[in-house]
């Protein structure tokens, strides 16, 4: 029998809390977790469209946990649906997706297909009576991701997007901080996703290269604003609780000339109402800096990916967090507290604090997963989860037509969703409790 | 003010607030069966007002505060003392007999004797007056055990049973139902630290004590905590020392450290 890759335990655990109840203010979603105990004996069939790498990836999740059978692959290129039958021995394989969405023996589908033909698909899928979960961005343009937001809803169907941070332990607990106020009050999010590569893949025949590096061609990418700024745009909404109202950019090519249509460095400065900025840059030829969210408040900084936080002025000390894990766990491992053998570390030299208190181990993807396969189990939409996943590929989408135009643009009233209601009958119409 | 709050398992919430005063950190853990965070929120904030309300009083560092205006008044005459310096300088003169004169917030004057501190005048109302111009009172060894024991009064004042409470790594104060060995106590530390500057002197002997090592006391009360790891590390290892004042204060252990 296979292992269970949701260890709920162990994932709570890793947020220090008992019970995830105390964090359904900042992340509803995870009451997809709500009947993990009462599902345990259930199973969900998936279907994969799409089993490229990034498919592949979340089928590895997929084949570790007991409740989800992959029942159907669906790709037209043989390589991946090689590799993929690896992973599902058994499962049934399509050239065309139209005929796995007619299989009565698929509960819920998990898209991961190049960007520009997610639209055709997912809409499909919700037409077909089927659940989705569908890779970000979600859409090619605004309006794609409006109308799958909308058939979404009126489907009835359930809507996951590749938002792995979600369910990241380090993400949750640092936005639960965030929003108690721990580092004060926000003033900026900046964000930026670095590498040194040219971002190919290897093309058997020179006839495959748009099919295989589709990233890199405006056709069926937005480049580094859709396939990476999208993670990181949606922790300013997150972080904020709220829209940006104006965004202006700038992108160019000035390093990979190598016939590519989308840029090699970008950078966009979304703006609020009331101020805050949300800012967010990619460079690809030169790492040094790397991938990071610094969330910036007036006591403190927060640098989730590399899990740890800053305080400007006096750090909390080690001894004393512990203590709060104590009582929290009801561990109650002593802490010795004998004068100079507690000293509570406060270092001159700013090291930040671990987050977690450990270093990070995981990115959420299995926990997005997992979540998903309870949600299809329970037919029930967890709360905000699409519309976290819509906004998050509106802002990168949008931010990619100011960097096209070189114009200020304001938000687009038009595909404006009520964010203040997220969670409610009126955006989740299959809203759920939150997880006791 | 930064802070984590969390709930517990138990239904009860806890907070750990942290901030600077009395020119070192304060760490607060503070735990409820019946408010929520931002009660706790709400009672550090009271505890961090009572703080700058003791250190305004009697923080000789300080121009601005009452200490220093006291530090500057003409011999003879009287002005009247808040609450916290009245009571503070009367703590320290009762101290000051029960430790045969070892404890002497009058240590740093200009021309220290043993007699120095008896120009310090408290009167049981609220004035006070000193004899002496040269009389001068410092009271840095004596105010974060006393703040201590303040915020204990007010944590029970708002029903707050179990907490520890940290004043700058060398006073630890616990209440209740903690995640540490120490039960309804306070943890003080007095003494020269390795490489640091010699700084406790001898108010018997006017000079600095020339070792370096530290005394580390536990007792019921964090004000007589500050009075017994100084007169400890004072006295050294001296048996009648140590055995006069198990006599006189209830001390849970005594650590000698290097």
């Amino acid at each position: 029998m296979k292992e269970t890759n949701l260890g709920r335990r162990d994932f709570l655990k890793a947020l220090g809390v008992a019970g995830a109840g105390v964090l359904a203010a900042t992340s509803p979603w995870l009451s997809a977790f709500s009947e993990v105990s009462h599902t345990a004996k259930d199973r969900c069939r998936i279907g994969v469209i799409g089993p490229g790498s990034r498919g592949q990836f979340l089928m590895g999740f997929l084949a570790q946990n007991p409740k989800a059978d992959i029942v159907a692959i669906a790709d037209v290129y043989q390589p991946s649906i090689d590799g993929a039958l690896k992973i599902a021995p058994k499962a049934k394989v399509y050239k065309d997706y139209r005929r796995l969405l007619a299989d009565p023996e698929v509960d819920g589908v998990i898209v991961a297909t190049p960007l520009n033909t997610h639209y055709g698909i997912v809409m499909d899928a919700f037409d077909a009576g089927k659940h989705v979960y569908c890779e970000k961005t979600i859409g090619y343009t605004m309006e794609e991701c409006f109308n799958m937001y909308e058939r979404h809803l009126s489907s009835g169907r359930l809507f996951f997007t590749g938002q792995q941070r979600l369910f990241d332990p380090r993400y949750i607990k640092v936005m639960d901080l965030v929003h108690q106020g721990t580092f004060g009050k926000i003033s900026a999010v900046n964000a930026y996703w670095n590498r040194n590569g040219d971002w190919r893949r290897e093309v058997p025949d020179p006839s495959l290269e748009k099919f295989i590096n589709w990233r890199l061609y405006g056709e069926s990418s937005r480049g580094l604003m859709s396939e990476l700024g999208c993670h990181q745009l949606q922790i300013g909404t997150w972080a904020f609780g709220k829209l940006p109202d104006r965004v202006m950019g700038h992108g160019g090519i000035t390093f990979w000339k190598d016939g590519r249509e989308v840029h090699d460095n970008v950078h966009c400065i979304f703006g609020y109402d009331t101020g805050e900025s949300l800012t967010y840059g990619s460079v690809i030829s030169n790492k040094f800096y790397g991938l990071e969210e610094k969330i910036m408040g007036n006591l403190g900084t927060v640098e989730p990916e590399s899990g740890k936080y800053y305080f400007e002025e006096v750090a909390p000390a080690p001894a004393f967090l512990q203590m709060v894990n104590s009582w929290e766990n009801a561990l109650f491992e002593e802490i010795p507290f004998a004068g100079t053998s507690w000293a509570p570390e406060t270092a001159n030299v700013n090291k930040g604090e671990f987050i977690l208190g450990e270093r990070p181990k995981t990115d959420g993807t299995s926990l997005l997963v997992d979540a998903f396969v309870e949600a299809v189990i329970t037919g029930k939409q967890p709360a905000r989860i699409a519309e976290e996943g819509y906004y998050a590929s509106l802002l990168c989408l949008w931010g990619h037509k100011a960097i096209e135009t070189g114009q200020v643009l304001p938000f687009p009233e038009e595909y404006k969703i009520d964010y203040a209601a997220y969670g409610t009958k009126k955006n989740n119409p299959t809203d759920t409790d939150t997880l006791a | 003010m930064p802070h984590v709050i969390r709930q517990l398992p138990s239904g009860n919430t806890a907070l750990y607030a942290w901030f600077q005063a009395m020119h070192t950190r304060v760490d607060l853990l503070l735990k409820s069966s019946s408010g929520d965070g931002d009660m706790l929120l709400g009672i550090a904030g009271k505890i961090k007002a009572l703080i700058n309300d003791i250190e305004r009083a009697g923080n000789c560092f300080d121009p601005e505060s009452e200490l220093s205006r006291f530090n500057a008044l003409e011999p003879g005459r009287r002005m009247p003392a808040g609450g916290y310096l009245h009571e503070m300088l009367s703590l320290c003169l009762h101290y000051n007999v029960l430790t045969q004169g070892i404890f002497d917030v009058s240590v740093g004057s200009p021309c220290h004797t043993r007699d120095t501190i008896s120009e310090l005048h408290v009167e049981p109302g609220v004035e006070i007056w000193r004899g002496s111009r040269g009389l001068y009172i410092n009271l840095s060894g004596f105010i974060k055990g006393y703040a201590l024991d303040r915020i204990r009064m007010l944590l029970k004042d708002m029903g707050i049973r179990d907490a520890v409470v940290n004043m700058g790594n060398s006073s630890v104060m616990a209440m209740g139902d903690v995640p540490m060995d120490l039960a309804d106590g306070c943890i003080t530390t007095s003494g020269n630290p390795p490489g640091r500057l010699l700084q406790i002197v001898n108010p018997l002997t006017g000079t600095v004590v020339p070792t370096a090592g530290r005394v580390e006391v536990s007792t019921s009360g964090g004000a007589e905590g500050e009075v017994l790891s100084t007169v400890l590390f004072i006295a050294g290892d001296d048996p009648y020392y140590e055995s006069l004042l198990r006599s006189r204060f209830d001390i849970r252990y005594i650590k000698r450290l290097s």
